[in-house]
């Protein structure tokens, strides 16, 4: 066989098509299609060579089935015990596989590679359901995620609810990105700055803070007002904040009427200075705002 | 007593509420021909300066985008009503964390589009640079997340 150094460009072309489908595959919130879903994960044993299961059980989320293959084993497994002997035992994530199986759906389609085909049940399955757990003798379905978020840049999110949630009420909770826990999400305003504080990762932390509003905490934690501006040529007003542990932040408003509490460094004494920052260290004079 | 970040909320509320003289939510601005190099006008977090010149080694892009600001976020949909009798001048950077974006030459009045923030109309015969504006918060992390 000829050793491919490259792409054409008609396949290069087919890239964003690939994307397509194995971002819908990926981001599906479909039940998991039983038969369907079966039908790939035998073919999937037999590719690596292994009986395929007599028993299958079908759980709503990685936590139930997490739990349920835990009841299984001490339930079931002692009477199929003669044919059951693990084979792997890691969660094999299904249709959150699609990143990297989109590469090997686009080798196998546009260079015909036939190295491939032993993937194809994989493929299937990460169509058909959510993540599955393969013993000898037994197989493990979930359902997929009924609901997925995501912010503007594509990094879960939801400031309303959960990011990722299943049918069963297990879920992930994230802030662009960020995995977060419920009262971040839902109840910021519940925080105490005693919370705040404590909380040792500095992405949560920041977090924290944005939802539970930068004026608010400035004012609870007893934060210094170094600098005050009126500013009478942007229609603006600006204050200069040091928090107790030494960080700055300009609280102005904007002309949506919106107040913002932007970071600036530590050495800024003024608002001026703030706003020099911000733009770059360059001292722009900005006569309007909108 | 009254706190300043309690003034700046109450200044907040009269602006949204449509009785501050100056400024309001989506009202547009128009920028001076007065304006020299230096001076322009903020809409949202992009600054648009008169600039003097077009800066060293920013090029003529032969088919730029009306889009002045980089990236897919609804912040950055700062957009040209039309590329009609402009002329834009691209940093050899242009990337979400660049501070500076292009620079335009119009040769025909044009208006400066965003989602929630007012107009911004510039008048034929002006050199406007687009500034943005620097997110500490941003910086911090990435260096946070490059340490780690």
């Amino acid at each position: 066989m000829k050793k491919i150094e490259s792409l054409t460009d008609a396949q290069i072309s087919k890239f964003p098509q690939y994307v397509k489908k194995w971002l819908d595959i990926g981001l599906s919130c479909e039940p998991c299609d039983l038969e369907k879903a079966k039908k790939a994960a035998v073919s999937a044993y037999k590719a690596a060579g292994l009986e395929p299961p007599k028993l299958w059980f079908v759980f709503d989320s990685p936590l139930s089935a997490a739990v349920g293959a835990t009841m299984l084993k001490a339930q079931v497994w002692d009477q199929v015990r003669a044919q059951v002997r693990d084979q792997f035992r890691a969660q094999v994530f299904g249709s959150h596989e699609a990143a990297w199986l989109a590469m090997y759906d686009f080798i196998m389609r546009e260079l015909n590679l036939s190295c491939v085909l032993p993937l194809n049940g994989l493929m299937e399955l990460a169509k058909h359901c959510g993540w599955w757990s393969p013993y000898a003798g037994a197989c493990v379905l979930q359902h997929r995620h009924s609901e997925v978020h995501f912010d503007e840049e594509k990094r879960l999110h939801n400031d309303t609810g959960m990011a990722v949630k299943y049918r069963d009420g297990f879920g992930v909770w994230s802030i662009n990105g960020i995995r977060v826990d419920e009262q971040i999400v839902m109840h910021p305003e519940s925080q105490t700055i005693a919370q705040i504080h404590g909380e040792q990762n500095q992405d949560i932390r920041s977090i924290r803070i944005d939802r539970f509003g930068w004026p608010r905490y400035l004012k609870e934690s007893g934060a210094d007002c170094v600098d005050f501006r009126d500013n009478a040529i942007e229609g603006t007003k600006e204050a200069l904040y040091a928090t107790n542990e030494g960080d700055k932040r300009l609280v102005a408003t904007c002309a949506t009427g919106r107040v913002f509490a932007m970071g600036v460094p530590s050495e800024v004494r003024t608002c001026e200075a703030a706003q020099e920052w911000l733009a770059g260290g360059k001292k722009f004079r900005l006569v309007a705002r909108t | 007593m009254i706190t300043a970040i309690e003034k700046i909320q109450e200044h907040a509320t009269r602006i949204k509420n449509g009785e501050h003289d100056k400024i309001g939510p989506g009202k547009p601005v128009t920028m001076s021909n007065a304006l020299v190099a230096g001076e322009g006008v903020a809409q949202g977090d992009l600054m648009l300066i008169v600039v003097d010149s077009v800066p060293k080694g920013f090029e003529l892009r032969q088919e730029p985008s009306v889009q002045l600001v980089p990236g897919n976020t609804v912040g950055a949909k700062h957009c040209l009503d039309s590329l009609d009798g402009v002329e834009l001048f691209y940093p050899e950077e242009w990337s979400e964390e660049s501070l500076v974006g292009p620079v335009m030459r119009l040769s025909q009045e044009r208006t400066v589009l965003h989602p929630t923030h007012g107009a911004v109309t510039i008048p034929g015969g002006m050199l406007v640079g687009c500034f943005y504006q620097r997110e500490w918060d941003r910086e911090v992390a990435a260096e946070r997340r490059a340490r780690d």
